[in-house]
C-alpha cells in the first residue's frame, strides 16, 4: 500500500545567477513498512526532496511542479489546515545535526513530553509520562536518563532522543536525512539497527537520505540514485547494489572505498554540471564512460529493466 | 627503497600525554581536565604511509598537531628524525617547519579567502626564501601540475571562493608539498569531500608520496580508507593506541576487541562478511569506577572484571610487526584470515 | 597500500575556473554593494552623504565667484550686519556681513575632514591594538584591554574641553588627534573578538606550519579578514567625531580659524542672534543632525550586510 507518492517533483532555488533546478521531475513511491534510500553526492538534490516534503524549504526555494501525495492529499496544493494535520504528525523528519534539534536548556524527557503534548493536547500527564518511557525503550535508551540534559548525552544518544521525538506523534512516514553521518561507525551501526527494528515493529515507511551507499544498502529495501537533481536509477537494493545499470551508479559504486570489495576504487572524472544553466540532454554525459553522440542532445528516458528496476538513460 | 631506509624511524612518540584544561586564569583548580592522549607510543618509519584510525575525540588529530608542533605535549617526548621537537625555537624551529607540513580537514577553512592560489602556494617559498623570486612562480606551477590542477597557469590568479572543494584541497596539498617536506601529516583530508573526489585525493597523495619518498601520516576515521592508502595502521581509542601493524594484517586478522568491533560495525550488505564475526561489544556499557584500567573495558564483552579494570594492557607483539594492547589478544587471535 | 600507481593525468582537473578571477574583496564588495543599494536605509544614508559631499566640494566655488563670498574673510561691502535670505545671499549674512551659505558649505568640508580623519586614525589605532590583544592573548591582551577600559570610561568631551581650556584655542588637527586618541577602545574590542575567532581557523594554523612569523600572520592573514569590520566601525566613529568637534566649537573651544557648523552655532549664540535669525541658527544645526544620521544609516545598512557574512564565515 502506497503511503507517500512523489510524482514529477521539481524544486527550484532563486539565486543571483538565475534559477537553480535543485530537484528535476523526481518520482517515487514509498510503501507501508518499507524503506527507500535516496543516495547521491552533494548537490544531487536528495536533501531538498526531504525538506520539500516537510515544507521546510528556505524562502528562496519553491516547488515549481509535481505532486506529493499522502493519504490522497496533495501536499503541494492543499490547504494549510490539512498540512498541519499531516506534517509532523503523520510524516516526521530526523535531521543530520540532531544535536542542534535539541534544546540545550531543557531536560530531554521534558522535550519529548512536549512533543507528545503538542500532538495530543488532551493526554493526561501520567499517560504522557508512560509514553515517554515507552519511547525511550523503543529507541534503546534507559528511561532513567530522561531527566538529563542534552549535553550529558553522547552523540549517539542525542540522535536516539531525536528519533524518539519523531516517533512521539506515531508517524506513518519518517524522513531521515543523513541521520548517522556525524556519528562514529560503531554508534552508526547501533542507530541503524534501531531504525531497522523500529521499521519492522511499527511498520513505518522510511525515506532514508544519505551519501553513503553502503549504509543505504544496509537499511533500505529500495534504492533511488540521485544525480544533479534527477533520479537516475531506481530499484530494489539487490538490483541497484549488485547489478547497477546506470553509468553514474556504476561509477559511484566504483568510487566507494570499502574493506569488503575486491575492486580498485576509481574516481569519477570531471565535475558536476552547472545547475543553473539550461540543460539539454543527459546531465551525466560529460563524465559518462559510455556516452554516445545523442546523449548531449536528447533528453534521457526512463527504461525499465524489470518490474522494479529502471534507469534514466539515453541509451537502451 | 632500501631496507635500511625503510627501517629508519622518522617519527617517534614516547609516552606522550596531552592534557587539556578548560577554564581560564585563576580558576585552574576547578577546571575540567580532558586527557586527550594517555602515554602514547608510536613509531612511524621513514618513507611509509602510516594510517592513524580513530573516532572523533580519540586523540588522533591531537597527535597530528603535536607532530607538526602546533602544540606541545604535557608529558613524554616526540622526535622527528631522531630530534626532539618540543623545545625547538627560532631558526631550528623554522627549519623544522620547512621539513614538516600538514594538510587540513576542511578545504573551505584552510585557505585564506583573500589570497590567490599563487599567493597561497608561494607563501611557504617566500617565508623560507627559496628559491629566488623569479623562479617561485615556476615552482608553484610545477607543484600545481603535480596535484593535477592543470593547466596550472589558469589557476594561479583564482581565489578559493571560485574553486570547488576538491580543487581547494588540491591547492592545500600543493601548499604543503611546495617545500618538498620530509614528513607530511594529512588530517582527515577527505572527510568534507564526496566519495568520488576522495579517491582522486588519495591517488594524488599516493602518487606524490611514491615520487618523493616522504613519510605520510594519514589520520582518518575510516578503516577502509586507511587500508586502501596505508602501509601500516595504528588504531587509537580514547587517547590510547590499541593496535598497530601492517594494514593487511590489521584488517584480515585484527587482535584488539575495539578494532574487531570497528570491523563488525561496518555496513556490509551483500558481502560474505555480513554475519558479525567477532561480537566484542557489550549490549550495555559497564559503569567504570577505576580509570586506570583498559580504556575499552566498559564496552568489551570478553573483559575480565578483575584484570581489565585494574590494569592497563601495554602494546605487545602478537604476530610479526603486529602489536595489540589487550591481555587476551593472543587467546582471541582470529585463526584464519578472510 | 592497495593503491596502484596511476598516471597523474588521470587525476587531473580538466576544467579550469569558468569565470574570470576576481580578488575575494572585489567579489565581496560588489556583492555587498548591490545589497546595500537595495536596502532603503543604506540608500537614503548614502544619498544624504552624497548631498553633503557635493556641498563640501562646492565649498570651493563661492570665493571664486566673488571674494565677498569667502566664508571666513569675505565681507559684503554693503551689508555689515545679520540679514535674512536674499538673492544676493541665499541664506543671509552673519553679524559682520559674511555669507551664510558659503559658511554652510565650508562647514560640510570641515565635517568631512574632521569626521573621516579622526575616524580613520582611531580605527587604525584600534584595529592594531585589537589584533595584537586578540592574537597574542595573555598578558598583552589583559594590559591592552585594561588600557582600553580606562580610555573608554573617560568622558571625551570633558577631557578635551579641559585641555582646550588649559592651552587656549586648539588647532583643528589637534582636535582630530585627540578625538582619535579617545575613541579607539570601542573598535579595538570588536577587532579583538574577531581576531580571537580567526586565530583558530585552519588557514592560520597552516600559515604557522609554513613557518610564518607572528608579524606575517597578523598583517597578511588576520588584517584582511578584520578590515571589513573595521571599516564598518569607522562609519560609527565618524558620527561621534563630528558631534564632538561641533560641541567643542559651539562651546568656544574650537579652532577660530576654521568655519565649521559648530563655529557657526557659536557665533549665532555669542552675538545674540539665536532667536532673531532662524536662517542662521537652523541650517548648521540641521546639517549636523543630518550628516550624523546619514553616517549612522550607512553604518546600519553595512551592519546588516556584513553580519550574515560574519555569521557565515564563522559557521
Amino acid at each position: 500500500m502506497a503511503l507517500l507518492t512523489v510524482d514529477n517533483l521539481s524544486v527550484t532555488y532563486g539565486t543571483p545567477r538565475g534559477l537553480l533546478r535543485a530537484v528535476d521531475q523526481v518520482s517515487f513511491v514509498l510503501n507501508k513498512g518499507q524503506s527507500l534510500g535516496l543516495v547521491g553526492e552533494s548537490g544531487s538534490g536528495k536533501s531538498t526532496i526531504g525538506t520539500a516534503i516537510m515544507g521546510l524549504l528556505p524562502k528562496n526555494a519553491k516547488i515549481s511542479s509535481g505532486r506529493i501525495e499522502y493519504n490522497r492529499l496533495d501536499l503541494v496544493t492543499t490547504t494549510a489546515e490539512n498540512l498541519r494535520k499531516v506534517r509532523w504528525k503523520k510524516i516526521a523528519m530526523i535531521f543530520q545535526a540532531a544535536m542542534n534539534a535539541l534544546n540545550p536548556i531543557q531536560r530531554v524527557g521534558d522535550q519529548i513530553a512536549e512533543a507528545i503534548r503538542f500532538h495530543e493536547p488532551e493526554k493526561p500527564n501520567t499517560a504522557v509520562h508512560d509514553r515517554v518511557t515507552e519511547l525511550f525503550a523503543l529507541v534503546g535508551m534507559n528511561p532513567r536518563r530522561r531527566n538529563d540534559y542534552p549535553h550529558q548525552y553522547s552523540g549517539g544518544m542525542r540522535q536516539r532522543a531525536v528519533i524518539a521525538m519523531a516517533l512521539a506523534c506515531r508517524p506513518e512516514v519518517i524522513i531521515a536525512d543523513e541521520p548517522t553521518t556525524a556519528l562514529d561507525v560503531i554508534v552508526q551501526d547501533q542507530i541503524l539497527a534501531t531504525i531497522k527494528t523500529l521499521q519492522q515493529e511499527l511498520g513505518i515507511g522510511i525515506l532514508f537520505i544519505s551519501h553513503d551507499i553502503s549504509v543505504v544498502a544496509d537499511v533500505c529495501h529500495h534504492i533511488g540514485v540521485m544525480y544533479a537533481g534527477q533520479m537516475v536509477e531506481l530499484g530494489t537494493r539487490e538490483e541497484v547494489f549488485n547489478a547497477p545499470a546506470h553509468p553514474y551508479t556504476q561509477s559511484l559504486m566504483a568510487a566507494h572505498i570499502t574493506l569488503f570489495g575486491d575492486h580498485q576504487p576509481e574516481p569519477i572524472p570531471g565535475q558536476g554540471p552547472d545547475m543553473v544553466a539550461a540543460a539539454s540532454g543527459c546531465r551525466f554525459c560529460e563524465r559518462c564512460a559510455c556516452a554516445g553522440d545523442a546523449c548531449s542532445i536528447e533528453a534521457p528516458q526512463w527504461r525499465a529493466l524489470s518490474s522494479t528496476h529502471k534507469i534514466l538513460c539515453c541509451r537502451g | 627503497m632500501t631496507a635500511l631506509e625503510f627501517n629508519r624511524i622518522a617519527i617517534t612518540l614516547d609516552k606522550v600525554t596531552k592534557v587539556y584544561r578548560s577554564g581560564i586564569g585563576l580558576h585552574r583548580s576547578g577546571a575540567a581536565k580532558v586527557i586527550a592522549l594517555n602515554e602514547v607510543d608510536l613509531a612511524v618509519r621513514s618513507g611509509e604511509i602510516f594510517g592513524l584510525v580513530g573516532e572523533s575525540g580519540s586523540g588522533k588529530t591531537t597527535i597530528g598537531r603535536l607532530i607538526v608542533r602546533l602544540e606541545t605535549p604535557s608529558a613524554g617526548t616526540i622526535a622527528v628524525n631522531d630530534v626532539p621537537i618540543a623545545q625547538m625555537r627560532g631558526g631550528v624551529l623554522k627549519d623544522f617547519r620547512r621539513r614538516t607540513q600538514m594538510i587540513f580537514q576542511d578545504p573551505y577553512q584552510s585557505l585564506n579567502p583573500y589570497l590567490s592560489v599563487l599567493d597561497t602556494v608561494a607563501e611557504p617559498l617566500t617565508i623560507h626564501k627559496r628559491p629566488a623570486p623569479v623562479t617561485t612562480r615556476v615552482k608553484v606551477i610545477q607543484t600545481l601540475e603535480m596535484v593535477g590542477l592543470s593547466p596550472a597557469t589558469e589557476f594561479l590568479s583564482s581565489y578559493p571562493h571560485q574553486l570547488s572543494g576538491g580543487q581547494r584541497q588540491r591547492v592545500a596539498i600543493a601548499r604543503a608539498m611546495v617545500l618538498d617536506p620530509e614528513v607530511v601529516v594529512a588530517d582527515e583530508p577527505t572527510s568534507m569531500l564526496d566519495a568520488s573526489i576522495s579517491v582522486q585525493i588519495y591517488q594524488i597523495l599516493a602518487n606524490i608520496q611514491r615520487r618523493k619518498h616522504m613519510t605520510l601520516l594519514f589520520i582518518t576515521h575510516s578503516l577502509a580508507a586507511a587500508h586502501y592508502l596505508c602501509d601500516r595502521i595504528a588504531v587509537i581509542y580514547r587517547g590510547h593506541i590499541v593496535e598497530t601493524g601492517p594494514a593487511k594484517s590489521i584488517i584480515s586478522a585484527p587482535c584488539h576487541p575495539y578494532t574487531q568491533a570497528l570491523i563488525d560495525a561496518l555496513p556490509k550488505y551483500g558481502h560474505a562478511w555480513a554475519e558479525k564475526r567477532f561480537n566484542t561489544l557489550r549490549a550495555h556499557e559497564r559503569t567504570v569506577t577505576n580509570t586506570n584500567g583498559c580504556p575499552f573495558f566498559a564496552r568489551c564483552s570478553r573483559a575480565d572484571e578483575n584484570l581489565c579494570e585494574a590494569r592497563r594492557p601495554e602494546l605487545c607483539e602478537i604476530e610479526d610487526q603486529h602489536d595489540a594492547a589487550c591481555f587476551f589478544a593472543e587467546e582471541f587471535k582470529p585463526g584464519k584470515s578472510l | 597500500m592497495n593503491t596502484t600507481l596511476t598516471n597523474v593525468s588521470e587525476t587531473c582537473e580538466p576544467a579550469p575556473v569558468p569565470t574570470k578571477a576576481r580578488p575575494y574583496w572585489v567579489e565581496a564588495f560588489s556583492e555587498g554593494w548591490s545589497l546595500f543599494i537595495k536596502n532603503p536605509v543604506g540608500f537614503i544614508g548614502l544619498s544624504l552623504l552624497a548631498m553633503f559631499g557635493l556641498m563640501a566640494l562646492g565649498s570651493f566655488i563661492p570665493p571664486l565667484v566673488d571674494p565677498m563670498y569667502h566664508p571666513m574673510t569675505g565681507v559684503d561691502p554693503v551689508i555689515a550686519h545679520a540679514t535674512g535670505p536674499s538673492w544676493r545671499h541665499w541664506l543671509g549674512t552673519d553679524f559682520i556681513g559674511r555669507d551664510l551659505f558659503s559658511q554652510l558649505l565650508a562647514g560640510a568640508r570641515i565635517a568631512f575632514l574632521v569626521g573621516i580623519s579622526s575616524a580613520f586614525m582611531s580605527i587604525f589605532l584600534g584595529t592594531f591594538i585589537g589584533m595584537l590583544a586578540g592574537y597574542f592573548g595573555g598578558f598583552m591582551d589583559t594590559a591592552l584591554m585594561r588600557a582600553a577600559d580606562m580610555v573608554m570610561v573617560m568622558p571625551t568631551l570633558l577631557v578635551v574641553l579641559i585641555l582646550a581650556a588649559l592651552f587656549g584655542h586648539l588647532n583643528i588637527w589637534t582636535i582630530v588627534l585627540m578625538i582619535a586618541l579617545f575613541r579607539w577602545p570601542g573598535v579595538s574590542r570588536v577587532i579583538r573578538a574577531q581576531t580571537m575567532t580567526l586565530k583558530h581557523r585552519p588557514f592560520i594554523d597552516a600559515a604557522r606550519i609554513a613557518g610564518a612569523s607572528h608579524a606575517r600572520i597578523v598583517l597578511r592573514h588576520i588584517l584582511p579578514n578584520v578590515l571589513p569590520l573595521a571599516l564598518l566601525y569607522m562609519t560609527f566613529r565618524v558620527t561621534s567625531a563630528i558631534i564632538i568637534e561641533a560641541a567643542l566649537a559651539f562651546l568656544g573651544f574650537g579652532d577660530p580659524g576654521t568655519v565649521s557648523w559648530g563655529m557657526m552655532l557659536q557665533w549665532v549664540w555669542k552675538t545674540g542672534h539665536m532667536f532673531q535669525s532662524p536662517n542662521w541658527l537652523l541650517p548648521p544645526g540641521i546639517c549636523i543632525s543630518l550628516i550624523t544620521l546619514s553616517f549612522y544609516m550607512i553604518g546600519r545598512a553595512m551592519d546588516e550586510i556584513l553580519d550574515p557574512r560574519l555569521r557565515r564565515e564563522n559557521g
